[in-house]
C-alpha cells in the first residue's frame, strides 16, 4: 500500500496518459447506453425532466419557497446536483461491474469510474445547454456568466471526481458501505440549498449550510443562470479550494485501497 | 537489432521479463472473511491476517523470442502471475519488471458490448489493450479481414455467432504488435479451423521475435509453440528447463 504526495502524482500522471482509454470508455458507455431503447438518447432527458416536474410543484407550489422565477433557480441546482449525485453512485458500482475487465486488461482502475463521471457527464453538459438557451432567451444571462460557465464546469468536475473516486474505492473494498451510500447521497441532497434558497435556512444554522462545498458549487450556477453574474470571488475561491483538496484526498484514498479493491474482483 | 539471434530463447538475448522474489497474497473468499476493522485500516494492516499466499517467491527470466509455458494444476498460481507480468496486480513482496509494449491474451474479447458494432468493438478492444486511438484506427480494417469480418464490420455484434465473436477478439489481440505476449488458455477456443489458424499465428509471433508467456493444460499446444516451461505447485516454481522435459514430467509419459 503505498500512501503520500508520491501516490497521489503518480495517481495523477498515470490519470493523464491514460485520458484516451477514458474518451473510448466515455464513448462506448453513450453510445451503448440507450442502444435498442425507442426514445434513445432523449431518455438523457426525461429523469431531470421528471424530477424537475415533480420538485416544482412540491417547492414551487404546494411549499412556497419565494423564489421568484422558481423554474430556473431549481433546474440550475438541480442538473449540477445530478451530475454529481449519478456520477458517485454509479463510480460505487463501476468497479466491480467491469471486475472482468479490469483483472484481464493492464488498466487502471481510476479510469473506470473517471469514465461514468465523463458519460454521466455528456448528460450534463446537454441538459445544461438546453438550460442556457431557455435563460438567455429570457434575458437572464450576461457575458460574464457566460463566461465563466465552462470553468464552473470544469471545477465541479474535479469536484465530482475527488469524491467519485474514493466511493468506488471504498464501496468495492467495504461493501456495507454502498448500502450506505445511496442514503447519505439522498440525505445531502436535501441538506444542500438545492431545491430552497440558502435564506429558508434558519440564521442559527446558516453557517453550517455555508461550510458545504456544494452550497458554493450550486450557489456559481446560480449566478450565472438566476442573477447573470459571473460568481463572487469568495466562490471561486472555495469552489477552487474545494475541488483541490477533495482531488487530492480523493486520489490518496483510492491508491491507498486500490489494490485491496483490485483483489475483491 | 542484431542480438535477435536465430534459436529462439538464446542465451545471449536480452531479458524482457524479470522476475524476482515475487510474491503475491489474496485476501481468503468474501465468506469466510471477516470484515477489516477500522483499526486495521488505520494501521495499514488491512487485512493482514487473513490472507493467502497464491504466488511465494517466485524468480523467472525470460529472455527475448522466447516462448515460455506456464504449466500447472488449476490454481496453482499461473493467471495471477501473468496478471502480474501484465502489471493488473501488484506484487506484496519482490519485484516484476518488463521491457517494451505488453499486450494480454488473458481473455478474448474484453470489452466487447454485443449493441455496438463490430467495428466499434474493434476500437473499444483495442484502446484497452493499450492501442492509441488512432494506431487502432489504422488498423482497424486488417483486424477485421483477418477475422474474416470484413463484410460485418456495421453490424451489432449480437448478430455475430459467438465464433465470430472470438476470431474478432483473437485478431484485435495479434494485430497489437507486442514485444511481449501474456496468453492465458485462450489457445484452446474456437472451431478446429480456428485453433490452428491462431497456433499459426502466435507461432508467427514467436518467430518474429515477440516474447510470449503463456499458460496451457494441452500438452499438444505446449510442445507446438513452447521454447521452456515452468511447471508451479501451489504457488511454487517447482521445476524449469525445456518445454519437452517439463511437459513430459507434468502431462506424464503418454503426452
Amino acid at each position: 500500500m503505498r500512501f503520500g504526495p508520491g501516490a497521489a502524482l503518480d495517481h495523477a500522471r498515470e490519470t493523464l496518459r491514460h485520458l484516451p482509454v477514458v474518451g473510448v470508455l466515455v464513448r462506448r458507455s453513450v453510445r451503448a447506453r440507450y442502444q435498442g431503447t425507442i426514445l434513445g438518447f432523449g431518455w438523457t432527458l426525461v429523469t431531470p425532466a421528471l424530477l424537475f416536474a415533480v420538485y416544482g410543484l412540491v417547492f414551487g407550489v404546494f411549499f412556497d419557497t419565494g423564489v421568484e422565477r422558481y423554474g430556473l433557480f431549481l433546474l440550475s441546482g438541480l442538473l449540477p446536483w445530478l451530475w454529481l449525485s449519478q456520477s458517485i453512485e454509479d463510480a460505487s458500482d463501476s468497479l466491480r461491474e467491469s471486475g472482468r475487465l479490469l483483472t484481464r486488461v493492464a488498466l487502471p482502475p481510476q479510469t473506470l469510474p473517471l469514465a461514468v463521471i465523463g458519460a454521466q457527464g455528456v448528460s450534463f453538459v446537454l441538459t445544461l445547454s438546453l438550460l442556457l438557451i431557455v435563460a438567455v432567451a429570457g434575458g437572464h444571462v450576461s457575458w460574464l456568466g457566460l463566461l465563466s460557465l465552462p470553468a464552473i464546469v470544469i471545477l465541479q468536475a474535479g469536484i465530482v471526481a475527488g469524491l467519485a473516486l474514493p466511493a468506488a474505492a471504498l464501496c468495492t473494498v467495504f461493501r456495507d458501505l454502498r448500502q450506505l451510500l445511496g442514503t447519505a447521497v439522498r440525505m445531502l441532497f436535501f441538506l444542500t440549498p438545492i431545491v430552497y434558497p440558502l435564506e429558508r435556512v434558519p440564521e442559527s444554522l446558516r453557517l453550517g449550510a455555508t461550510l458545504n462545498p456544494l452550497h458554493w458549487l450550486i450557489d456559481a450556477y446560480r449566478s450565472v443562470f438566476t442573477l447573470g453574474e459571473a460568481p463572487a470571488p469568495a466562490t471561486w475561491c472555495v469552489l477552487v479550494a474545494s475541488a483541490v483538496a477533495s482531488l487530492a484526498v480523493g486520489a490518496l484514498v483510492f491508491e491507498a485501497l486500490r489494490e485491496r479493491a483490485m483483489e475483491e474482483l | 537489432m542484431s542480438e535477435a539471434g536465430p534459436v529462439p530463447g538464446g542465451g545471449d538475448a536480452p531479458v524482457v521479463i524479470r522476475v524476482e522474489s515475487l510474491s503475491k497474497t489474496f485476501p481468503r473468499a468474501p465468506g469466510g472473511r471477516r470484515p477489516p476493522s477500522l483499526k486495521a485500516l488505520l494501521a495499514g494492516r488491512l487485512g493482514a491476517d487473513e490472507r493467502r499466499a497464491v504466488l511465494c517467491d517466485v524468480d523467472l527470466e525470460v529472455r527475448r523470442g522466447e516462448c515460455l509455458a506456464l504449466l500447472g494444476a488449476n490454481g496453482s498460481g499461473k493467471t495471477t502471475l501473468l496478471r502480474l507480468l501484465a502489471g493488473i496486480y501488484r506484487p506484496d513482496a519482490g519485484r516484476v519488471a518488463t521491457r517494451g509494449r505488453v499486450a494480454t491474451l488473458l481473455e478474448l474479447g474484453t470489452g466487447f458490448h454485443d449493441e455496438l458494432t463490430a467495428r466499434e468493438n474493434v476500437l473499444v478492444n483495442a484502446a484497452l489493450l493499450g492501442l492509441a486511438p488512432r494506431e487502432a484506427a489504422a488498423r482497424v480494417g486488417s483486424i477485421l479481414a483477418f477475422a474474416g469480418l470484413a463484410d460485418r464490420e456495421t453490424d451489432p455484434l449480437r448478430t455475430l455467432s459467438s465464433g465470430m465473436v472470438v476470431r474478432l477478439g483473437f485478431s484485435v489481440a495479434v494485430h497489437l504488435d507486442p514485444d511481449v505476449l501474456l496468453v492465458d488458455e485462450v489457445l484452446s477456443v474456437g472451431d478446429v479451423a480456428f485453433r490452428k489458424r491462431s497456433l499459426e499465428r502466435i507461432a508467427a509471433l514467436r518467430d518474429a521475435g515477440c516474447t510470449i508467456v503463456f499458460a496451457s493444460h494441452e500438452a499438444p499446444i505446449v510442445e507446438r509453440l513452447a521454447t521452456r516451461a515452468v511447471l508451479l505447485e501451489a504457488g511454487r516454481l517447482l521445476e524449469e528447463g525445456s518445454a519437452a522435459d517439463v511437459a513430459r514430467g507434468y502431462f506424464g509419459g503418454g503426452a
